[in-house]
């Protein structure tokens, strides 16, 4: 299986175009297995189109995110799974569109109460291997955190999985874990608040696997029994614990995941367009 | 159109909150707030709640003006200002509105 990758150019600015993720990897091909594909990089070629518009302040998807200072409310799924997420509650509770020191945008999910969560479920179940990689600046290690989870708790329920930043509270961390009917999980410490990444985690519950990689390296792996099965079919959370608890704080700039194994040329260009869309050097 | 608010209420007046801002709002926009617990150890049970974030323009100027408020909900204006003497509304960031009324978010001990 080969991955095409196509890089959209032309990254401007243009006073009240709409702020689009953009992509490396089209999911034209069924080979690829994308399940969620999203970023927020602002997409000058995309022009003010409604239509492509995949950034919305409102939870209905028809106010495009136009700059700064705005509510993300709806986050549309680049991958053709229609993996759309949106924070269907408040207002309040919609992560901020930011601009970093390297002029990339950003959500800003304020660590209290914003969070997305998926429009629909996500059927990983005819899968035992997943791929997730994340841009993302965690700015808090006071408390345990989730970046992103499937299903409302891995702890609770078969199928899951997730990534923490941090696991623990007070811990300079980050964990990945997977779980068929039994959950492994790989952390690794010495990257304190405020520390910027590159995150993948890699699992495959037939063979155990969960694997930690930060910025493109492996630090943390992990053979414990995972138990038999798939992976879920559940809505994936962002920023809070089925949009509850242990609430996230930091920078997300794009997150994708894959629904199988990925290595070699695939995984370090995936990891490489990540750390282009956050400037991760 | 949107301003930034955090809005600390005392878990006394949550529910009253709670349905005010609901009643007062577009269709999902105003529910499910304030269900972040805070109190002054960090440590349950909650004595205040949280919300902090963007809010629609036209929801903050009712937030401050309690006669408005009183119209739009159709709620007796004292009512209203009683209510919204009890919190503590602000443009500041979380983190700063925790600090200065000593209020802390309620830790979650959550299996991983």
């Amino acid at each position: 299986m080969r991955l095409r990758a196509t890089r959209l150019a032309a990254i401007a600015a243009h006073a009240g175009a709409p702020l689009n993720p953009i992509t490396i990897w089209r999911n034209g091909e069924q080979a690829v297995h994308l399940s969620i594909e999203f970023g927020m990089r602002r997409n000058a070629a995309v022009g003010f189109d409604p239509a492509q518009c995949v950034l919305f302040q409102d939870s209905a998807a028809t106010v495009p995110v136009t700059g700064t200072e705005q509510p993300l409310g709806y986050l549309k799924d680049l991958s053709g799974r229609g993996n759309h997420f949106w924070q269907p509650s408040n207002t309040a509770s919609r992560p901020i569109i930011r601009l970093d020191e390297n002029s990339r945008h950003y959500a800003n999910p304020d660590g209290v109460d914003d969070w997305l969560e998926s429009v629909n479920t996500i059927d990983l179940s005819g899968t035992d291997a997943v791929t997730l990689v994340a841009s993302m600046r965690k700015d808090s290690d006071a408390a345990a955190a989730v970046l992103f989870e499937l299903s409302t708790s891995t702890s609770s329920n078969s199928g899951a999985i997730q990534i923490r930043a941090p696991q623990i509270a007070a811990t300079p961390n980050f964990h990945f874990a997977s779980k068929g009917t039994s959950e492994a999980g790989a952390a690794a410490a010495g990257f304190p608040a405020a520390y910027k990444a590159v995150l993948t985690g890699i699992g495959r519950i037939s063979t155990d696997t969960a694997i930690l990689r930060v910025n493109g390296v492996q630090v943390a792996a992990s053979s414990s029994d995972q138990g038999t099965g798939n992976y879920g079919n559940y809505k994936a959370y962002l920023f809070r614990r089925a949009g509850t608890s242990l609430p996230f704080t930091g920078r997300f700039y794009g997150l994708t995941l894959a629904s199988r194994q990925l290595a070699g040329t695939e995984l370090t260009r995936l990891e490489q367009w990540h750390r282009n869309m956050g400037r991760i050097y | 159109m949107w301003v930034y608010r955090t809005m600390i209420v005392p878990a006394a007046v949550v529910d009253q909150c709670r349905a005010l801002a609901e009643a007062i709002s577009p269709p999902g926009a105003g529910s499910s707030m304030w269900e972040v617990g805070l109190s002054a150890t960090g440590q349950a049970p909650a004595t205040h709640y949280v919300s902090a974030g963007l809010i629609g323009a036209d929801f903050a100027d009712l937030l401050d003006n309690p006669e408005a408020l009183a119209e739009v909900a159709a709620v007796p204006v004292e009512q209203i200002t009683a209510l919204l003497s009890a919190c503590d509304v602000s443009a500041d960031p979380v983190a700063e509105a925790l600090q200065r009324t000593g209020l802390r978010l309620v830790a979650h001990d959550e299996p991983i």
